[in-house]
């Protein structure tokens, strides 16, 4: 699955029914309406508003959580089964290829164990990161399983420096019990494959 | 004391080292001269060159080169990346397969081994020479066991010579997979700013391991359910030892360095290996350090897959190599925090300008071929680096 595959999301649901799932549904609420507007104007006529306002407002609460480094919170996102991968350029093979980072979900709880650990010295001070999160569409749907695109801009501050990562993010997300749940999360950054120091935050 | 561009005056008989060996552009200019100019310097691994006309663009100490396989001799070469009418860049790409480079800026042709096929527009060049207009050739190129070196003098030892007791390491090493090793995989890059050398010195560094990577041996006390034997191991297992290899060369063992594996979690060498100035094997990564300035660093981490394995098998190697390392590794980043960062941090402070590089000197003992061998956690390597390096600088002056 690419960001580039055709919407398969139902036609013409842009009704705002108040319905969005999980947490964070007020914020879901405010983005259905200002998505609903958009298709309206004829931008994108299969937009389905909710259940795009409901993904992204869970986008959302994952880059919060992340923002305000609530480690064990964000990992309880991720399902048993989970993949997280950044890979290392446009055309990379996790199979054949260095990536930056492709984690089940032993590993990405190690790394919060890691960062929680005190003796993390990269990130020690922690790095001051703010998702903002944006071009939110879903691409895909199967078995009730969202494929949501997304392109975030993280911006970094640490130890009086600024730096700034861009990614174009693939989430899978499953429904469970009222929300939803991260199966996948692949976040393809622009400059993945270019001499990096520490990317030791979560993007 | 000021900064003074004297080698010999910079490291004292009782091992300490002056900081503007690190943080000085005039020393960093004379190891570009003197160094790197008499060395034989790592560019590539056959892996990356097996078919005529593949090439590989890479860098040479600071200068960018281009290795290829010849298009019609298929032997290496490794070319200046450099259009010899006005100066630009012949190939961009980090690899591929041509038989000849063109200049992008007037047109000039190359043969993919050197020499100037080709000139635009060429009556306006009633008198020029051009078999001395091709890519500038480095003049010494040779292999070892797939490991592809290149140096920039005419003449001095040869490369079997040059490697001397790392050959036998090399050997193994191009012997991990049950076909050999190839370097598909790309690699990690990573950048710090401060000096070179001091990633080659933190590749065996085995007193820094406890310290620097405490929160990865806690990843591993709950991986295994209780303390990794690591550090323990360093600081009291005999078969653990750092040798001096001469030449520059070093390497630490930790196992069997005959027979293969290790088994552990930060790779399959049983050893860590130093090839005098700027290639390291750690774990299963070809390490290459490339010098940009002073205070500014590139390296290169090369997973080496293992040639006849299973792809499961290699995927296992790419995994276990991401755990650590790569700017988003849970050990390499805390290298470069500390050792790279902190350590430019503290080297500001040049009112007292030395380090101390002692580290367990009075229990180095000879082995054979002239090798000297100390504990694990000794700074055995360091001093090896650092005779040859004194060594290079004098000869270059």
């Amino acid at each position: 699955m690419s960001a580039g595959e055709t919407a398969v999301s139902a036609a013409g649901q842009v009704a705002v029914d108040g319905g969005a799932a999980g947490a964070g549904a007020k914020e879901a609420n405010a983005a259905g309406a200002a998505a609903a507007g958009v298709a309206a104007a004829g931008a994108a006529p299969t937009f389905d508003a909710v259940r795009t306002a409901e993904a992204a407002a869970f986008l959302y609460l994952e880059a919060e959580l992340l923002d305000d480094r609530r480690f064990d919170e964000w990992l309880g996102l991720y399902s048993q089964d989970a993949v997280y991968w950044i890979p290392q350029g446009p055309d990379a093979d996790p199979r054949r290829q260095v990536q930056l980072m492709l984690d089940d979900r032993r590993r990405l709880a190690e790394r919060v164990l890691r960062l929680r650990s005190g003796h993390a010295y990269s990130q020690d001070p922690p790095s001051r990161t703010a998702h903002l999160i944006g071009n939110v569409r879903i691409v895909g749907e199967a078995d009730g399983v969202l494929t949501v695109a997304s392109v975030q801009l993280i911006t970094e501050m640490r130890k009086g420096r600024q730096a700034q990562y861009t990614a174009r993010v693939l989430h899978e997300l499953a429904p469970v019990e009222g929300r939803f749940s991260i199966r996948r999360k692949e976040a393809r950054l622009v400059n993945g494959d270019v001499p990096l120091g520490n990317v030791t935050f979560l993007i | 004391m000021s900064t003074t561009a004297d080698p010999p005056a910079l490291i004292t008989d009782d091992w300490r080292i002056h900081g503007s060996v690190y943080t000085s552009d005039q020393i960093f200019e004379r190891e570009q001269q003197a160094l790197f100019h008499g060395s034989w310097l790592y560019v590539a691994h056959e892996s990356e060159l097996r078919e005529a006309g593949d090439y590989k663009t890479t860098h040479a100490g600071t200068q960018p080169v281009i290795v290829t396989r010849g298009a019609d001799d298929g032997e290496l070469h490794v070319l200046l990346n450099r259009c010899r009418h006005r100066g630009a860049a012949v190939c961009q790409a980090e690899r591929g397969n041509a038989s000849f480079f063109r200049c992008p800026y007037h047109g000039w042709t190359y043969r993919n081994d050197g020499p100037l096929r080709g000139i635009t527009y060429d009556d306006a060049y009633p008198h020029l020479d051009r078999d001395a207009l091709g890519l500038v050739r480095l003049p010494r190129v040779a292999s070892f066991r797939g490991f592809i070196f290149a140096s920039f003098a005419a003449e001095g030892d040869s490369l079997e010579d040059y490697l001397g007791n790392a050959k036998p390491y090399l050997e193994v090493i191009s012997e991990q997979g049950p076909e050999g090793i190839r370097l598909s995989a790309g690699a990690h890059n990573l950048t710090y700013e401060n000096n070179w050398k001091l990633q080659v010195e933190n590749t065996i560094d085995n007193y820094h391991f406890g310290f620097v990577h405490r929160s990865f041996l806690e990843v591993l006390a709950d991986r295994i359910g209780q303390a990794p034997p690591i550090m323990q191991s360093i600081m009291l297992d005999e078969s653990y030892r750092t040798i001096d290899l001469g030449n520059g060369h070093s390497v630490h063992e930790f196992g069997d360095p005959r027979t293969g594996n290790n088994g552990g979690q930060l790779g399959d060498l049983p050893f860590n290996l130093i090839v005098f100035p700027n290639l390291c094997f750690v774990g299963a990564q070809l390490r290459h350090v490339l010098p940009k300035s002073a205070l500014r660093t590139e390296v290169r981490l090369y997973p080496m897959l293992h040639e006849g394995a299973s792809d499961e098998h290699n995927e296992r190697i790419l995994r276990t190599h991401e755990g650590f390392y790569g700017p988003a590794g849970m050990g390499g980043p805390d290298d470069v925090e500390v050792a790279f960062d902190r350590v430019g941090d503290g080297m500001r402070a040049t009112e007292h300008d030395w380090l101390v590089m002692s580290r367990g000197m009075h229990r180095e003992r000879p082995g054979e071929n002239g090798i000297l061998i100390g504990h694990s956690a000794d700074e055995v390597p360091q001093r090896a680096f650092y005779r040859q390096w004194k060594r290079s600088m004098e000869a270059g002056r």
